[in-house]
């Protein structure tokens, strides 16, 4: 996805609420930092999306946002979330826009312990924590389908669906499988529900190098 | 799928797993793990036990990606209003979310001198905690991290 030197990237900030405009202040210096080292001509254009912009102004991400971040190559967030403000409204507004504006059907996770002071277990060091999750994004629960009746009383029932399609699951293990990553795992559940076995769900790959730790970037992880 | 998306694939190991056996093996045996590549409700749960493993929130990085198309990158933390305003919160997630952007832009040795520049500040020892109670502010840190970069 590199592009022409001369031309800038276009990067969008959303700051957000809370922590989120401090510790994203500190990641642009790194980027500048670093940007200026290597010689990457970038520009940042700042949208102040938040629960406290839409206590102040009753806004939400409008549609022609979402288009602008679209033809961006790449948008970065603080964190969303303000206690006045109805629970899930502006995450809804933000990271499901993003996320479904965007098609962002692959949640990348990398998990690596960085030094062993750092972590929790053990006799397990950095050599050992070292791995990638590849998370669908846009299915299962995030279906948006359901609904509720009988609210309030004691007939009440709610359902969720949970949509699993032969394409989405298809295109995220796709990008889950990169050549030079030794093992892929694939976590589903069983629990006695053998029907269950058949659903998508049921993808978990853990791929193993010889049995040790991977070099992360460039092993099992680029997904472009 | 999985197994006919992984036929194309003949030198990756696969393995499928129930997930609540693959959170034990997390924790007992992470060294196992390279790739996870789940859905979107075990994704979540498995994820936030990853980010334990890996020191905290304070540290966790996403990225939400279209392959080959714009990306968004984040911390996976929360606002924690609590911390808000007090230059306290860790901003080590944020700035691995510039480093996974970089990569993701094809900017890969500026991608690997974010992770040289965080890897040789945690192995110094000189940050105890990867939380608000690290005795480190947020511009500290964002401080110590630039000196690393050089």
């Amino acid at each position: 996805m590199a592009r022409a030197p001369e031309i800038p990237y276009r990067i969008g900030v959303l700051g957000g609420d809370g922590i989120g405009p401090e510790v994203l202040d500190q990641g642009l210096r790194v980027l500048d930092a670093v940007a200026g080292q290597e010689g990457i001509p970038y520009e940042t254009v700042s949208y102040p999306y938040s629960g406290a912009h839409y206590l102040e102004t009753g806004e939400l991400v409008p549609p022609e946002v979402i288009e602008e971040w679209r033809a961006m190559d790449a948008v970065l967030l603080g964190a969303i979330g303000h206690p006045d403000v109805e629970a899930g409204l502006v995450e809804r507004s933000v990271i499901l826009g993003l996320r479904f504006g965007l098609d962002l059907f692959v949640n990348l996770r990398p998990i690596k312990l960085y030094a062993e002071h750092l972590g929790p277990l053990k006799d397990k060091g950095p050599e050992d924590i070292d791995f990638v999750v590849v998370r669908e994004n846009t299915e299962g629960l995030y279906s948006q389908m359901g609904g509720r009746r009988g609210v309030g009383t004691t007939d009440e029932v709610a359902t969720v669906v949970g949509v699993y399609t032969y394409k989405g699951v298809e295109r995220v293990i796709e990008a889950g499988r990169r050549p030079g990553s030794r093992r892929t795992t694939s976590p589903g559940d069983a629990g006695g529900q053998g029907q269950r076995r058949a659903a998508p769900s049921d993808l978990a790959g853990r791929v193993r190098e010889g049995g040790r730790g991977v070099p992360r970037r460039g092993a099992g992880c680029r997904l472009c | 799928m999985f197994a006919k998306v992984g036929a194309e694939f003949p030198d990756v190991e696969q393995d499928a797993a129930y997930v609540d056996a693959c959170c034990m093996w997390m924790i007992k045996n992470p060294e196992w793990f390279d790739v996870v590549v789940t859905g979107n409700l075990f994704g979540d749960i498995i994820t936030d036990l990853g980010a334990m493993l890996q020191g905290g929130m304070g540290i966790a990085a996403s990225g939400n990606i279209h392959p080959g198309r714009a990306s968004m990158f984040e911390p996976i933390h929360g606002s924690a209003p609590r911390h808000a305003g007090k230059n306290v919160a860790c901003p080590i997630g944020a700035i691995m979310a510039v480093g996974m952007m970089l990569e993701h832009l094809g900017e890969t040795a500026a991608a690997d001198k974010v992770d040289g520049a965080v890897t040789r500040l945690l192995q110094s020892g000189r940050v105890p905690s990867l939380d608000a109670r690290s005795g480190i502010s947020t511009s500290a840190m964002g401080d110590m991290v630039l000196e690393e970069l050089g």
